[in-house]
This record gives structure tokens, sequence and C-alpha cells, in this order.
């Protein structure tokens, strides 16, 4: 690799920066969390190595490491086919170079407060599908969760394997001006992003080799095996278990990482119509002839997964799916019935779902939320609109949400109004100053919001892959990090230390 | 092996054997229309291609119209961009099973005969334009020979491949050189008809292989053994057959079914039929009926493909 050394005023006119010039636009605010910079711009100790590295850097080196890591996402096939898209043409998802750096320290609370979570959150699940007595304890109101779409009353007294109805969760993370870390909400469905998360680890490693050796970074690759082995703990063993990823198919915007993790695993990629329930029991139609499937890892949401038991117009599902599923013939991951956990009016009262279940102070912090259906709190919430953040409790991607302080009078009118009509389906919380971390942008160094999404796997034990996947809200001052809104996304590395 | 996948594998395969096949006669056509364009003789023309490609023929007959239709017309059957529509859609449902050099080389294809202005294109070098899919296919094939395992799903598109180039050829057969055996041929015709046949011949590439095997004295009697009977010659319907053939019994193996499957036996018969059969006697009799009996075989082997890997029933399955 050649590189021709230039003196800072030659590199100036060609408008490459080098040295101390990268940071010159890196303003802090003071009401922010700097993943990097502390108050008075010194470097957290941990961004040391980081920013050594980048101030030894020749003029245009960090455009042409850009350049790389683009070309490397392209030459080794790690693009997305647009939504929709009738060519099939082949995008980049907007990656930036610059790894978001995570002490051993800091990991160990974040692990543990997930731990936490999820082993509540699936002891409630459990409750609330048989006797339900956290209801009778009133910890939570019986009419929130049988007013939300997403209880499902037909697993009313299923008995799930190991009580586990949650085995893969994306928890969003955020940290708050103070330097903590909160749960901003869970993703109990159907969570995506962790091939992006794979995939940025590998390009990472190839645009920053030496740093990545030197810093002593956790791995992650292995979790295309955790994953397996949480499927595998979940039905009773076996040599010959048959597990398999259900996608909704070509059409779907996932539907890369659907393919990628099938591929990881292994395991055999199909859709609804290559299913067939029969007597009770599931089959895979194939040129061999049918064979039994065990396990059922379904990146299709409750609705569409059986038209007998659910949507009766989804083309996607599998007719008996529910049934066989009942009757304990296959295992599905994760079970039927979990959105109720990730509804955002539910969330509020996850801490105390901890406590209830565990006895446990939750180690990581909810987001202050204001449930609307309390007239107190919706009256002050009303008032205040133009300074909250509110939310529609089943959505996802950023969409069906106020961010008031970027709003027009028009736009919290329009929410006034559906919050007046519905408000069971609405929360709010503050605006939240999210973390910056430094990203590589138009040439210079600059601070952008970040959140930080790591996937849990409960099978047997519970296993969280160090790290998980940093969004950024790549335009300035930005607070939506989801891909389908202008955002992109980091490799995180966990440190050992 | 996902049913599914089989599938769409095999009707990638037919899809763009249709199109290569089809660009090839009108190619062929074109030239030949140039080198005598006489209007009566045009109508005949047409009429043969028409019955080649099995579409209906028109009481009108525009040919410039069916000609572009049978290239362009995306909503025609038989038309080129239809079928490599067909191909490409086929081949994106199963994009992870085929590797990305065939995806990358079948959806360039596709792309590029979808062009806006590729109409305009192919009226000022229609010729370059049937170039392009003949080579773009090959380009396919040969890909996929080369980047592909040559496990169950290779064998479901060669099936496919050869299957459909049976189907076809038998068609062709019928429509365009049937006719030379009962025509009569005046003397000063017999120049224009050499250059018929040689124009049959090079309809399915077959012109320099077959004077290879044969002088180049050009015999309908000699086309019908060449392009039936001939062992070596790819395009062949005794090859395309050994090539199916021999694809089943690869499949039967890596299924662990039987080799003495129904579909199998047949395709085995129509092999020896093939192999054993003199063209004296194929002539001498009802040759239509014998090509048409060779689709009708052709169909049947198609129809047990999916019966036995396919769309099997359930209970037989499971029982």
């Amino acid at each position: 690799m050649m590189f021709q050394s230039q003196n800072s005023t030659q590199s100036a006119s060609q408008g490459y920066l080098s040295g101390e010039d990268l940071f010159r636009d890196y303003h802090l605010d003071a009401r922010t969390h700097d993943e990097m910079f502390a108050m008075g711009n010194s470097p957290r100790a941990h961004y040391e190595g980081m920013r050594e590295r980048l101030l030894s850097y020749m003029p245009g080196e960090l455009e042409y490491r850009q350049h790389a890591s683009d070309m490397t996402f392209l030459n080794q096939g790690i693009t997305f086919t647009v939504y929709g898209d009738e060519q099939g043409t082949e995008r980049t998802f907007p990656f930036d170079l610059l790894p978001r750096i995570i002490t051993h320290a800091e990991w160990q609370v974040i692990e543990s407060g997930l731990a936490q979570r999820i082993i509540a959150l699936n002891m409630f699940l459990h409750d609330i599908y048989h006797d339900g007595i956290i209801f009778r304890d009133k910890i939570v109101p019986y009419d929130l969760i049988a007013s939300s779409r997403h209880y499902r009353r037909e697993m009313r007294g299923v008995d799930v394997p190991r009580r586990v109805y949650v085995s893969v969760c994306g928890t969003d993370l955020v940290r708050v001006d103070n330097g903590q870390f909160c749960v901003l909400e869970d993703n109990l469905r159907v969570p995506s992003g962790v091939s992006y998360m794979l995939a940025n680890r590998q390009v990472a490693k190839n645009v920053f080799p030496r740093l990545f050796s030197n810093y002593g970074v956790r791995p992650i690759d292995h979790y295309g095996q955790a994953l397996l082995n949480t499927l595998r703990s979940l039905a009773p063993a076996h040599d010959d278990l048959s597990i398999v990823l259900l996608t909704p198919g070509v059409y779907n915007s996932a539907y890369y990482e659907h393919t990628f993790l099938a591929r990881q695993m292994g395991i055999q990629l199909v859709e609804g119509r290559d299913l067939l329930t029969h007597d009770g029991y599931v089959y895979m139609r194939t040129i061999s002839g049918l064979k039994k499937v065990d396990v059922i890892y379904r990146r299709i949401d409750d609705d569409f997964l059986d038209p007998l038991a659910f949507r009766p117009d989804s083309s996607l599902g599998v007719h008996g799916l529910f049934n066989a599923y009942r009757a304990g013939n296959v295992v599905l991951a994760n079970s039927i019935g979990t959105g109720i956990a990730d509804d955002k009016a539910v969330y509020a009262y996850v801490p105390a779902i901890i406590r209830y279940y565990l006895g446990e102070e939750a180690i990581l912090p909810n987001i202050e939320t204001y449930l609307l259906e309390d007239e107190k709190m919706r009256k002050h919430v009303l008032a205040n609109l133009d300074k909250l953040v509110v939310k529609a409790v089943g959505e996802s991607g950023g969409y069906g949400m106020l961010i008031g302080p970027h709003s027009t009078a028009a736009e919290r009118k329009t929410f006034a109004q559906r919050i007046e009509a519905q408000p069971r389906n609405y929360i709010a919380q503050p605006t939240l100053a999210l973390s910056t971390a430094p990203c590589f942008i138009d040439g210079r160094i600059v601070p952008r919001h970040v959140d930080l999404r790591p996937y849990v796997l409960y099978g047997e034990k519970v296993t969280i892959v160090p790290g998980g996947l940093t969004r950024v809200a790549l335009r300035e001052g930005s607070l939506v990090v989801n891909s389908s809104q202008g955002g992109g996304s980091k490799d995180t590395w966990v440190l050992y230390e | 092996m996902l049913s599914r996948v089989a599938d769409n594998l095999y009707w990638m395969s037919r899809y763009l054997e249709r199109a290569e096949n089809t660009a090839r006669i009108i190619d062929v056509y074109l030239t030949r229309t140039l080198e005598s364009p006489s209007g009566r003789v045009n109508d005949q023309r047409i009429t043969y291609l028409l019955r080649s490609l099995d579409i209906e023929v028109p009481d009108h007959l525009d040919s410039d119209a069916l000609i572009k239709g049978l290239t362009f017309d995306s909503e025609l059957g038989g038309s080129i961009v239809h079928n490599l529509t067909i191909a490409r859609e086929n081949a994106r449902q199963i994009r992870e099973q085929i590797s990305s050099e065939m995806w990358m080389e079948i959806n360039r294809l596709y792309l590029s005969v979808k062009r806006i202005d590729k109409a305009e294109e192919w009226l000022r070098e229609p010729h370059q334009f049937y170039v392009d899919v003949k080579e773009g296919a090959h380009l396919f094939q040969g890909i996929t020979d080369a980047t592909m395992n040559h496990n169950q799903g290779w064998h479901f598109i060669q099936i496919g491949r050869y299957l459909e180039r049976l189907t076809s050829l038998m068609t062709f057969l019928n429509g365009q050189l049937l006719h030379h055996f009962t025509d009569v041929v005046m003397p000063d015709q017999t120049v224009e008809r050499y250059f018929e046949l040689v124009g049959l011949l090079k309809s399915v590439s077959a012109f320099e292989a077959f004077c290879k095997v044969f002088n180049p004295d050009v015999q309908p009697e000699r086309i019908a053994e060449f392009l039936l009977l001939n062992a070596e010659f790819p395009r062949s319907a005794r090859f395309s057959v050994d090539m199916v053939f021999n694809s089943l019994n690869a499949l039967a193996d890596a299924t662990m079914k039987n080799k003495n499957l129904r579909v199998n036996r047949l395709a085995g018969r129509l092999q020896s039929m093939l192999s054993f059969a003199e063209i004296d006697e194929v002539l001498a009799n009802d040759s239509q009926a014998y090509l048409w009996g060779i689709k009708q075989q052709s169909f049947q082997i198609h129809e047990l493909l999916f019966d036995t890997y396919i769309s099997y029933p359930i209970e037989a399955a499971l029982g």
C-alpha cells in the first residue's frame, strides 16, 4: 500500500485533514455524554489508543480506509437489496468505520442487567399466560395486558419448553447524560440487525487490523453457534434434530439476514409454503420426501404464522402450525404471544416486574415513561408536547413517533388528537440526550448520536454476545437511528479489560 | 433440498433455454429474409417460423410486428423478453442456492433486454440482439457448470435445460423440416432450397457440426438423422435424452431412491428408442407422429419428475 507523504499545507489544499485537524469540528455538548471525550476535550482512557492511531494517519488515509470498508461490503457480498427495488440493485448499509468502544466494566453492568431483564420477562410471560398472579398482587393492571392486541389468548395454559418464551431478544440501550446505560425498549418478537453486527465486525477487522489486535476486543463470531445451541436447547435432545429458519421470503427487507443466519448455522431456510402439518406434526417438502421439523426459528410475525389460527389472509404461514405448537410437537423460537412484553406501555412496568419476580432492583434503569391513560399524566403530556417524545405503543422502526422539539405545531395537533382518541395506544418520554460517538463524515471526525442493540439469547442459559449493533443517527442533530430513516451503524468493541 | 428450490432451478433453466432457442431461430429467419426477401416466400417462411415455436398462426401476417412481438412482448408467452423475465424471477427466488456469479449474469442479461432503448437499438442492429441473448445464455450455462456444485440442484438445471431442448426441437422439426419431405422442388429452386436447409441447421447451431459428420450436400434425410439420432451433437434429441437420463439417475442416487422409478424407466425407454432407431424406417413411416411421440414422452417425463420430487401427494410420502 503506497502512500505519498505530504505536509499539512499541501493536504489542506487537497481537502484531506490529518492530525489534530481531524477533530477540529468535534464540538461537545454539555448536555450529552460523549463516548470518546470527557468534558474539556480530554479523551477517555479506553479511546486513547484509537485517538493516537487517528492522529498518526497521513492525510487521506481515513478516506482510503472508509473507501476500503465500502468495497469490502460490496466484494464480500454484504449488500442489501433495497426493499421493493425492481432492479434488484445492491446497496451497502451506511457504515461508519470508527468503532464504538465499551470497557469491560461497562459491559459487565450491561450484561448482568440484560440477563436479569430477559429472565424476569420470561417469568412474566409465563405468569400472564397461566395463573396471572402478578395481576392478583396488583403489580400490573390486568386491563393493560388484556387490551393489547399482542396478548394472545390462544396461548393461555400452553406450556412452552423450559418456560422460555423469548429466546432471542434485541434490547435497545441508550446512554444518558450522566453516562449511565438505560433501556430504551425491548424487542421480543422478531428482532433483526444481527447480520449487520456480524458484517460490521468483519469489515472493521479488515480496516483496522492492528488497532483491533492491540486493543484486545472480545469476539462475536460465535453468534451463529450460540443461536444454534439456544435453539437446540429448547428441544428434547436428539441426534437428528431438524431446525429450520422460517422466512417470509425474498420480498422481506430483512431477507438477507435470514439467508445469512441460516447459512451461519447450517440450517435449512424455509418459507411457509415449504411446510405442512399432518397429524399435528410439521414437515417440510424436500425432493427426498417429507422431513419432520422439530424447531422453527421463525422470522414471521404471530399474525401471519398460521391462517387457521391467526390472520386467515396470510399466505406466508403454515396451516395448522399453532395446533402442532400447542401439542408440543414443534418448538417455535420465539414463542407466540411475546409481543405483549415489548408493548411500550408494559415497558413502564418492567422495573416493577423485575422486582416482583426476582426480588431485585433493575440493574439497567428504564427511561421515565408517562402512561397516557392516567388523566393527570395525559394532561401534563398534552401541555408539554413540544418537549416530549410520544410513541405509538405497537409500532417500531421510528414510525408513529413525535419528537416534540423537532415537530411543527400541526404535527403536535395531530398527535394530540390521536392521544385523546386512544390514550392506551401512546406513551410519552422526555427527549433524551443520547450519547454521541466519533464518526467520520465529510472528511472530518464529528460526534453523532448513537444507541446500542445487544442481542440476548436464552435457552438453557442466557448468552449475550459482547457488544451488539451500535446504530448511528448520521444526520447532524438527528436522534433517529433506524436504518430506514437515515441511520447507519458501527462495529462495537467490548474490551477484555 | 427443498422441493420448491428444485422447482425454481428447473424452470429457471427451462425458460432460459427457451429464450436462447427462440433467439437462434429468429436470428436465422431474419438472415434468410434478407437473403431472399420475396413476398410470397416470406409469408410461408413466417408461417414455418411460428409453427416451429408453437405459436398460433394469425390470419393476417405482419411479419415485422410478429418478429418484434416474439422478441419484446412481455405479455406474449413465447417472447424472448417474457422467457428471460421468468427465468430471472425463478433465479431470484432461490438466489442463495445459485452462485453469486450465476445470479449476476442472469440478472445482467435480463436487465440488458429490459432497457428502455432496447427496441430502438434492435431496429438498427437486430442481429446483435439475438447474438447477445445466445451468448448470455451460454455464459450463464458455463458459469453454472464452473461455479455450482454438481449436486441435486445442478441436475435439476440439466434436466430443465435438456427437456426444453428436446421438446422445442420436436416442435421445430415439425414446423421447419417436415415440409421438405413433401415439397415439390423445381429445378430453379434447388439453390434456394439448399439455403433453407442450411438455415434450418443454423437455427440449432448445427451446420458446422453437421458438415463434420456428413458431407455438405445437405439433404433433409441426413438432417433428420443428425438432429434426432446423433449421440455426440449437443443439441440433438438423442444427446438431450442421454443427459436427462443421466441426471435422473444421479438424482435417484442422491435421494436414495430406487433407480427403477417410473420417471427413470420412461427416460431410459426413450433413450433406447433413439439409440437403436433406423432413420429410414422413421422416415418411411409417419414422421410427424414420430416427432409427436417423442414430444409426448418428454411431457410425461416432466410430469413424472414433478410427481416424484416436487408435488408428490402427502399420503404417498408418509405412507
